[in-house]
């Protein structure tokens, strides 16, 4: 079981089977995505007002 | 007809905007038990918006293009004494004391409400099978889905039950039914259309927008609903711009447009009819005068985990005070949704907002290629109702993402 489901389990909120693997996905998913992360950037820019374009 | 042709219509003094409104509210009577489009239908204030709309051009008062034209509004955009459901049992019975911008600007530029459009339950899902007012049918087939979650506007429009209709879209809610109806639907820039009064779903990801008969008419309706809000708090300041192609002829417009078809993801699972509708597109609009390039987008699944994640957290974020003391008034199916969202650490809320402002400089860099890349909306045409996969190119797929 991933750690989100375990965690998500300790908080008393009941997931079927199916949410269970969907949570499972996106917690995959968001691990393999965090190598695009740049780690040394603020993580305040997250926040920063995008410029309008024009 | 559409909102180009009616505006015409109404000046040249063929039709009025009392006569197109009772030509609405008669399909509405005639097909609104079958298709169930509606969830409130407003007679009274139509007849009155639609006379004063006929006695101000009279008067010689001319509003633009959507002055006497009947539409109908979304079910989650909120409405001065009409009811404003959101699709739901939760808000069934609530009705707001102010008027959504959207719905405000609408009836500045003149236009006429004809009713209220049922939805998916709170916007969060795309079948429209909605467990509160029943399920909404496609005018093409009534045994199958019309889309979601702006169905009931989708349907209002296909059907000519309103000549136009608003919509909102979080994760496809206006492109989806525009897909499975045959109409044109619009989301554009976030930001550009204030959301004031539109009741949330994921607030960093919902848009109002047009759900009409031909593009030419989204470019319309654009122009009354786009401009700086100070209501809302994602609302932008730019320029006031017209969207309506200035150029009368497709094949000007097309002529100095570069077109990208991606090779990579869109095309990889797909029904062999959507792909043939799509690629004809593409035909047609070479003929036209547009340049065409294949060439291969960034990772769309990286896009779709991100968004997905984001939906769910903030989705969970709205509705977790509801879910917690009314549980049995919402659909299992969002409130699935909604406890997929709780179960996301903030942590990872966080991460993937960092890897979204990532994904975002690397599209815009792709997106300098060209002018536009044409795709498919849906990979599939509208599945039947209450069936929940489908068969997309010999391969099971969920309906929810397929």
């Amino acid at each position: 079981m991933a750690d989100w489901t375990k965690a998500a389990e300790a908080r008393g909120i009941e997931l079927n089977e199916t949410q269970k693997e969907r949570l499972d996905a996106m917690e995959k998913s968001v691990t393999l995505l965090a190598a695009m992360i740049d780690w040394k950037e603020d993580p305040c820019q997250v926040f920063r007002v995008q410029e309008d374009p024009q | 007809m559409t909102i180009a042709e009616a505006a015409q219509a109404i000046r040249s003094g063929q039709t009025s905007s009392v006569e197109l409104t009772e030509a609405c509210l008669a399909r509405i009577e005639r097909l609104n038990p079958k298709l169930n489009a509606f969830i409130t239908v407003t007679p009274e204030i139509a007849r009155r918006q639609a006379a004063q709309a006929d006695a101000e051009l009279r008067s010689g008062l001319d509003r633009g293009p959507l002055h006497g034209i009947p539409i109908a509004h979304k079910d989650l955009l909120c409405t001065q004494d009409v009811r404003t459901t959101s699709g739901s049992k939760i808000f069934s019975d609530y009705v707001p004391n102010f008027d959504a911008t959207a719905v405000e600007r609408l009836a500045e530029a003149g236009a006429v409400m004809v009713g209220k459009t049922g939805l998916h339950e709170h916007a969060c899902g795309v079948t429209c099978n909605n467990p509160h007012f029943g399920p909404i049918r496609n005018p093409w087939d009534s045994n199958r889905i019309p889309g979601g979650s702006s169905g009931g506007s989708a349907v209002a429009v296909a059907t000519g039950m309103a000549i136009a209709a608003t919509g909102s879209d979080t994760g496809g809610s206006i492109r989806i039914p525009a897909h499975y109806c045959g109409l044109a639907g619009f989301k554009a820039t976030f930001g550009l259309v204030s959301k004031y009064g539109a009741l949330p779903l994921a607030f960093s990801l919902d848009h109002v927008g047009p759900l009409t008969q031909t593009i030419y008419d989204a470019a319309l309706m654009l122009d009354v609903l786009a401009g700086h809000d100070p209501k809302d708090p994602c609302s932008v300041r730019r320029p006031k711009e017209s969207f309506v192609p200035a150029e009368q002829d497709p094949a000007d417009v097309l002529k100095s447009t570069r077109v990208l078809l991606p090779r990579n993801f869109f095309f990889e699972t797909i029904d062999v009819d959507v792909k043939r509708t799509i690629l004809l597109a593409a035909q047609n609009a070479e003929s036209a005068g547009a340049t065409f390039v294949m060439g291969a987008v960034p990772d769309v699944n990286q896009l779709n985990a991100v968004a997905n994640l984001t939906f769910a957290v903030e989705a969970a974020a709205v509705h977790e005070p509801y879910l917690r003391k009314r549980r049995a008034s919402y659909g299992a199916d969002v409130a699935a949704n909604v406890d997929i969202g709780r179960a996301i650490p903030a942590t990872a809320y966080v991460q993937a907002q960092r890897l979204r402002t990532r994904l975002q400089q690397v599209w815009r860099m792709f997106l300098d290629k060209a002018d536009c890349i044409l795709t498919p909306v849906c990979p599939i045409a509208a599945p039947p109702i209450g069936q929940n996969t489908v068969d997309v190119a010999s391969r099971l797929a969920d309906v929810r993402v397929a």
